[in-house]
């Protein structure tokens, strides 16, 4: 009876550990579709070689490359570009340190992307193709496809959608670009949003709700801290 | 052969004019035919995606117009259409449709791999790189993507044995190989090493890097493993016993070292190489034999004029300058043992020498340069060999020395050097 239920056990054990192995999940890996001119993490990049999360991606002046991430979709670098790539499942971005790359995806993707000047992502789980574009101390990102968001660095963020087909940008200097745009007719919705921002997450909210009413605007905003800052601001405690 | 045709009625030639005709035709026809198929299927013809669709319509029997639309719409992928899993599936029939009509061309199914990969289905991919494989054994390309295939597929053996294929063909691609297979496995560096198993040229890459990584005891043990006359004829083995000695790996660095440069059977107790100067370069390499650096100051080599022991020793001849420095120009690095104690001995012989300072045996720190200690001043002792010594403990974390021949001036200025001075039979012993 003993040797039966230590039999048993075995079985049982061996079964899970069989279990186990059979469901270790494969890493998951993007593949180096195309590259000319172009390194992985130092190394000669070469057609076909496989991308890990993490990977640092760089592309020389004339260089540019191309990867596939099978499901979750692919990223072009162009040339002078410095990107760390990373993604898991459902999520792709990175950070973008220079140059310019095209993110695309498929629905149900989530994209954030880490530039200087702050983060671009997804402003709706659809299908997306974004070229964001680092120039002249300025994130531009142009939405060929879906709705990017775009967030300043910084503790509370500037906020931007720019739906398929617009042009937005984030300068490293935002309350230069909020002043200078103070008397646009944008911008003035936008103070309205603003004093109402506390933390990222109202924010975030907010951006939302402003993709879904106000969708094809155009939006400049600043940090909280940038707001009250700048003269042209009126100071005023952050509330909900 | 003559052929002759007698076309001398009117139905004849009017039938051998349209046979003429009509083979002329087809002949044109087949030209445009093979003509555009061919402009197609060029990758450099920027054609849209729907004329691409049109053409394979057209050309349902051509494999490479077929395989151009297979790699159009991979390309297309998720950038051009939204509907990017209906692109993926006419890539797919156009590659199958591709696969079967060239069956014997390997690019068709990296297509079909590619396709494959990109809808997921892993297996589908495998099989289809397996037939590229065999199709094209002898192409870099086709290893290097097969084994990142089959490493995303998580089929490592397999991946390993197609970067080492790889690595055969272009070693040059090893860094990148190895990181895969490091970020793979965790850094497991017994990937490395199965990966590199029985190619010399590959293993010694993977010892640089596991060196570059830090990983000193698992670098060396893959060097030992490689065959003697292959690391001696190695061009990367001096890169690697540089990387070895800068981390500080002075003592396994000088048994790779002693045993590509020495003969199988040459035991010596004598820890310096060459002590008694009978030759001053290694025929092969250099890390472990005496290094000279020319001075403006004085002039060295071995000579013949006087000798210890032997055909040779080391001359000096002083250039009669004033401020004379001889520091590092005459030197060699010796392994050690941190905190172990050792004993030198050697001879000098002077003819007219003038120095206001003494010229003296120095053992330099490897890491810091400082000096540990010196010996007695050479001194003009009439045409006899004088004897030289002294006495050290090796410094932790030190695993080497320097031991050099220094001439250093005290102040900045003092008066000229002249005369010559010989060295021979050097020895450095452990005490310990």
């Amino acid at each position: 009876m003993q040797n039966l239920t230590k039999m048993i056990f075995s079985v049982f054990t061996l079964g899970l550990m069989m279990m186990s192995i059979s469901a270790k999940a494969v890493r998951p890996a993007g593949e180096l579709a195309s590259a000319s001119g172009a390194t992985i993490n130092n190394s000669t990049a070469h057609s076909g070689t496989t991308i890990f999360s993490n990977s640092r991606v760089k592309t020389a002046a004339n260089g540019s490359a191309m990867i596939n991430l099978g499901l979750l979709g692919r990223v072009e670098l162009g040339p002078n570009t410095d990107l760390t790539l990373q993604f898991s499942r459902g999520v792709l971005g990175g950070t973008l340190s220079s140059g310019k790359i095209a993110i695309s995806t498929l629905s149900g993707v989530q994209v954030n992307l880490l530039t200087p000047d702050g983060s671009v992502s997804s402003a709706s789980p659809q299908a997306a193709r974004f070229v964001v574009d680092l120039a002249r101390g300025k994130t531009n990102v142009v939405a060929n496809r879906g709705a990017a968001k775009l967030l300043s660095g910084g503790r509370v963020s500037v906020i931007g959608v720019v739906n398929a087909g617009q042009v937005q940008g984030i300068s490293r200097n935002a309350v230069a670009s909020a002043a200078n745009n103070t008397t646009s007719k944008q911008d003035a919705t936008m103070s309205n949003l603003l004093r109402a921002v506390s933390n990222q997450a109202v924010a975030e909210a907010l951006a939302n709700r402003a993709s879904n009413q106000l969708g094809g605007l155009y939006y400049t905003s600043i940090t909280c801290k940038d707001f009250f800052d700048n003269p042209k601001c009126v100071k005023r405690s952050p509330t909900r | 052969m003559l052929l002759n045709f007698k076309l001398n009625n009117f139905s004849r030639k009017l039938f051998s004019l349209g046979g003429i005709s009509l083979l002329a035709g087809l002949a044109i026809w087949w030209t445009i035919h093979i003509f555009v198929i061919s402009v197609i299927s060029d990758a450099r013809t920027p054609i849209d995606q729907p004329t691409l669709l049109a053409a394979a319509a057209y050309f349902p029997h051509s494999s490479q117009v077929q395989g151009r639309l297979a790699a159009r719409l991979i390309e297309a992928g998720v950038a051009d259409n939204e509907t990017a899993e209906g692109n993926a599936e006419l890539a797919e029939q156009a590659a199958l449709r591709a696969t079967a009509l060239g069956q014997n061309n390997y690019e068709n199914y990296l297509l079909l791999t590619a396709i494959k990969e990109q809808r997921g289905d892993l297996a589908g991919a495998v099989a289809a790189m397996n037939k590229a494989l065999q199709l094209a054994p002898n192409y870099l390309d086709v290893h290097w993507r097969a084994a990142n295939l089959f490493l995303r597929a998580d089929q490592l053996n397999s991946a390993q044995k197609e970067f080492q294929a790889a690595l055969a063909l272009d070693i040059s691609r090893a860094p990148a190989a190895f990181d895969l297979l490091w970020e793979a496995t965790d850094g497991d560096w017994q990937a490395l090493k199965q990966t590199a198993q029985g190619n010399a040229t590959i293993q010694i890459a993977a010892a640089e890097y596991l060196l570059a990584k830090s990983r000193v005891t698992e670098a060396t043990q893959i060097f030992a493993q490689v065959e003697r006359t292959a690391r001696a004829q190695a061009p990367q083995t001096p890169a690697f016993l540089v990387a070895l000695i800068a981390a500080n790996q002075v003592g396994a660095a000088h048994n790779f070292w002693q045993e590509i440069t020495q003969p199988a059977d040459a035991a010596t107790i004598n820890l310096i190489w060459n002590g008694s100067f009978e030759e001053l370069q290694s025929k092969t390499l250099q890390q472990f034999a005496w290094n000279f650096t020319p001075s403006k100051f004085a002039n060295f080599g071995a000579s013949d004029e006087w000798a210890k022991s032997g055909r040779y020793a080391l001359k000096i001849a002083f250039a009669g300058q004033d401020t004379t420095r001889l520091q590092g120009n005459i030197r060699q690095l010796i392994a050690v043992q941190a905190g172990h104690k050792y004993h030198f001995e050697g001879y000098a012989l002077t003819t007219d020498l003038v120095s206001s300072e003494p010229v003296q045996i120095a053992i330099i720190r490897m890491t810091t340069g400082a000096v540990i200690t010196t010996s007695n001043p050479v001194k003009n002792a009439g045409n006899n060999w004088q004897p030289l010594a002294l006495e050290f403990t090796a410094p932790a974390p030190d695993t080497g020395v320097f031991i050099e021949i220094q001439r250093l001036p005290k102040f900045s200025f003092d008066e000229p050097t002249r005369g010559n001075v010989w060295f021979d039979d050097f020895t450095l012993r452990a005490l310990n």
